[in-house]
């Protein structure tokens, strides 16, 4: 679970370091892939969060549900704060 | 852009970081922020976005493998995040109104306490771990509630650990107040965590690393996604930042099961000594104007 998202944001900016020594010049494609990246890894968490619910539920784990959900509560605020910041 | 050879510098130091950061269940940013504002000449803001990004990459590849492992203790993760990630995210808000030169001397003054309890219990924990003691402890009501208790396989001394843990509120108020250093002050607050678990909790050392590791991604990413919306993110060193960390602390987590815990608490006392007489260096340079030596 959380290995996919290593894996995957780890090929993503491996791919921007090796854009960045093939084409030195297209620099525009080094950043959308940096950025992807790091969309892919700063999400991830919040994934793992959310299939730990999920988990919790289905084993019928509700005190640590609830918990879990507090958690992501939380990390869903942040974001919508970091968006209301950016308008600001 | 930086150019390929700079790239691959930091990529080395990055390492560094993620392999120190495996062993002892920290962020790794204490080593990284010092590194892109000195060498680099990064600014300290952009410098503390590039590292809690980093943070989440070193805790995901890291934290995946201690899972694995089953060194990781997921519902304790799950109770102390409860209020860590409270904490980041006022401490993150507070940021905005508030300065954190009183906080760098309460939180120096904790690292040192800290450090001084980490040599201290040396001998105790490794008796402890020997003849799997951690289990004859009475448990407090909310650790009893919510069933914390854990085990894992020590390949140093090969067998498995069992313990309970015990004073579970202390530790959820802690680990609010590491929260709120970490959203303040731009630290991931590992380090607090691992010794909260550890000394006050009941945690073995290894299981308390393991489950810090994988705590500090949930909170680095709470803190990391404002950066990130808010357009903070200096895009030019995330690529090698996030790959040296993450080889860094896949090594790193590959071999700190086989290392014996008195090895580790010494890196933590020497570490945490570093930390606190780095942030009495920061307050006392904000609050009173003294330089020491170093900072």
């Amino acid at each position: 679970m959380l290995i996919t998202g290593v894996i995957v944001s780890g090929v993503i900016f491996a791919l921007a370091l090796v854009m960045h020594i093939v084409m030195p010049t297209k620099l525009e494609v080094v950043y959308t892939l940096a950025l992807l990246g790091a969309a892919v890894l700063i999400f991830t968490p919040y994934l793992r969060v959310l299939v730990a619910l999920g988990a919790f539920f289905y084993n019928r784990e509700y005190k640590f549900a609830i918990l879990s959900l507090l958690v992501l509560i939380i990390m869903v605020l942040s974001l919508m704060a970091g968006l209301i910041f950016h308008i600001a | 852009m930086l150019d390929i050879s700079s790239q691959l510098t930091f990529l080395g130091l990055t390492f560094i970081a993620g392999f120190i950061g495996a062993l002892m269940g920290i962020g790794g940013g204490i080593i990284i922020v010092p590194a892109l504002t000195i060498i680099f000449g990064v600014p300290i803001k952009e410098a503390i976005a590039i590292s809690i990004v980093t943070v989440v990459a070193t805790s995901i590849s890291g934290g995946s493998s201690y899972v694995e492992q089953r060194i990781t203790n997921i519902r304790l993760a799950i109770f102390l995040e409860t209020s860590t990630t409270i904490g980041a995210f006022i401490g993150a808000l507070l940021v905005l109104i508030v300065s954190g030169q009183y906080l760098y001397v309460i939180f120096a003054l904790l690292a040192f306490y800290l450090a001084v309890s980490q040599i201290l219990s040396v001998r105790r924990e490794v008796r402890r771990i020997e003849s799997n003691d951690f289990m004859s402890i009475t448990q407090d009501r909310v650790s009893r509630y919510f069933h914390l208790r854990g085990d894992y396989f020590d390949e140093s001394i090969h067998h498995k650990v069992d313990y309970l843990v015990k004073n579970s509120i202390i530790g959820w108020v802690v680990s609010f107040f590491a929260g709120l250093g970490s959203g303040l002050l731009g630290i991931g607050g590992g380090i607090f965590k691992v010794s909260v678990m550890n000394i006050f909790m009941n945690v073995p050392l290894k299981a308390a690393v393991a489950t810090s590791k994988f705590m500090i991604g949930v909170t680095a990413a709470t803190s990391a996604i404002l950066y990130f919306v808010a357009g903070l993110l200096n895009l030019d060193y995330i690529a090698p930042a996030a790959i040296g960390t993450m080889l860094g602390a896949t090594v790193g987590t590959a071999v700190m099961n086989k290392i014996k815990v008195k090895w580790l608490k010494i890196l933590f006392f020497l570490i945490m000594c570093y930390i606190g007489y780095n942030m009495l260096g920061k307050g006392l340079l904000l609050t009173i104007g003294v330089r020491l030596p170093f900072i």
